[in-house]
């Protein structure tokens, strides 16, 4: 099933690179770099950014949260 | 004569009209108005065929290239898979650099009605006490520039650390995993609310000689919502592992084969699961994925499923529908992907524009990106 599968992109060397973290809606790229900070590769300008604030991160976990207030059952005990 | 350049003109302009919303191309020519990919495929198709029979000359009756180039950058991904053995000299689009260029970009510039209006949750760990403990943080604004401490008070017994499991929120729902301990929960952010799982009644499937002589071993593989029966699903693999053997004995022992379970937010219990599948294994966070009521993982190394069917391995996806428990396994040959004949430092599953992709950070710096669809 080759045709099922579509490389879209190579990005890189990126030697600062420590750990990646996750990925976001648009395929943003997010990682720990060498010096401890959190930035971000994005990919529609296929540049690294740093992500403006600074956290203790050794382990970290980006996940993508969509907030919906719809009640549903069973989730309110 | 006048006449017929003035309607080659209007046709050329028209087409040039064309755009893409909410999925549907909307593309004027002279004759008609095209409201789907299917349109724009039969349209092509005709006007190839057209073309071969010398009806017509080309000019006014087949879209150009460069438009029909512009408009296919513009599809999803799956959609662009079918148009592209449409027209003998595009074959094979995907190998030419330029529509490509044109088409990543547009891929990653879409905006994506999936997750418009989202923000995402960095999970930091910190050792205050030289314990674990886990903090939550949203980060949110075009640039990720506003990060804001969430408010959360862990619901794992003694602070236990836990894993998000998948790639986001499904329904504004987060699955939180202990795997340690085996227990979930799932919790809903915008309400503050847990929903602790019970305890799974794997121990009453199981001879006791097992449950003395092996460790029961969890790895979670689904998560998602069934819109048919209007619930959530939770669907873990469990096996039974020999202490003494450093080697799990994932295909089973003499004594008892592993299973699948699926758990029902509707009715709160468990059940065994009647399907043979292969299992993932893994417990990287991001390594699972849901999308459209579909979980999908990676299935790294033969885990058993394939010795047992005498299959040849080959790394895959396997995607699980949540509404008929059906599952179907997708190839990932290494010439698409080699992420998994050498060690890669680093592999997650995301959803981008409607399709899943397979990011891989390699040790020598680089990261690829392949997509399904």
């Amino acid at each position: 099933m080759k045709e099922s599968w579509t490389k879209l992109f190579t990005i890189g060397p990126l030697p600062c690179v420590e750990l990646p973290i996750g990925v976001g809606t648009k395929g943003e790229i997010f990682f720990i770099r060498n010096d401890e900070e959190p930035a971000w590769f994005d990919l529609s300008i296929q540049m690294i950014e740093e992500l403006g604030f600074k956290v203790d991160i050794r382990k970290g976990r980006i996940t993508i949260y969509k907030e919906s207030i719809l009640p549903f059952e069973g989730i309110n005990d | 004569m006048e006449k017929k350049k003035k309607k080659e003109k209007s046709v050329t302009n028209e087409v040039r009209l064309a755009s893409m919303e909410n999925g549907f191309i909307h593309l004027r020519s002279s004759k008609r108005f095209l409201k789907s990919e299917e349109d724009l495929l039969s349209c092509l198709e005709s006007a190839e065929k057209k073309k071969k029979k010398k009806f017509v000359s080309a000019t006014n009756t087949c879209i150009f290239d460069d438009i029909a180039f512009s408009i296919l950058s513009k599809l999803p991904l799956k959609s662009f898979k079918r148009f592209e053995s449409v027209r003998k000299s595009w074959s094979p689009l995907s190998e030419n650099t330029h529509f490509m260029n044109m088409f990543c970009n547009n891929f990653v510039s879409s905006s994506n009605s999936r997750y418009d209006g989202a923000s995402l949750f960095l999970k930091v760990s910190t050792w205050p006490h030289m314990s674990e403990m886990q903090v939550l943080h949203t980060v949110s604004g075009d640039r990720f520039q506003n990060m804001v401490k969430f408010d959360f008070s862990n619901p794992f017994r003694h602070n236990e650390s836990f894993d998000i499991f998948g790639f986001g929120s499904v329904n504004g729902i987060i699955l939180l995993h202990q795997h340690c301990r085996y227990e979930h929960a799932l919790w809903h952010p915008a309400t503050q609310k847990f929903k602790m799982l019970p305890p799974s009644p794997y121990e009453s499937y199981v001879p006791d000689d097992v449950k003395r002589g092996y460790n029961i071993v969890c790895y979670l593989d689904g998560f998602g919502y069934d819109s048919v029966t209007d619930d959530y699903k939770v669907v873990p693999y469990i096996f039974f592992a020999n202490p003494e053997n450093e080697e799990y004995q994932c295909l089973g022992n003499k004594y008892f084969e592993p299973l699948w379970e699926i758990y029902s937010l509707r009715s709160n219990s468990w059940r065994k699961l009647d399907v043979d599948m292969p299992t993932s294994l893994d417990t990287t966070e991001g390594n699972h994925v849901y999308m459209d009521e579909v979980c999908h993982w990676l299935c790294q190394k033969d885990y058993g499923y394939w010795k047992k069917h005498n299959i040849p391995f080959q790394p895959s996806l396997v995607s699980f529908y949540l509404c008929n428990e059906v599952f179907f396994i997708t190839p990932i040959p290494s010439d698409v992907d080699d992420c998994f004949d050498i060690e890669t430092n680093w592999r997650n599953l995301a959803v981008l524009n409607g399709s899943i992709a397979l990011i891989s950070y390699y040790e020598n710096n680089y990261f690829s990106h392949i997509n399904y669809g």
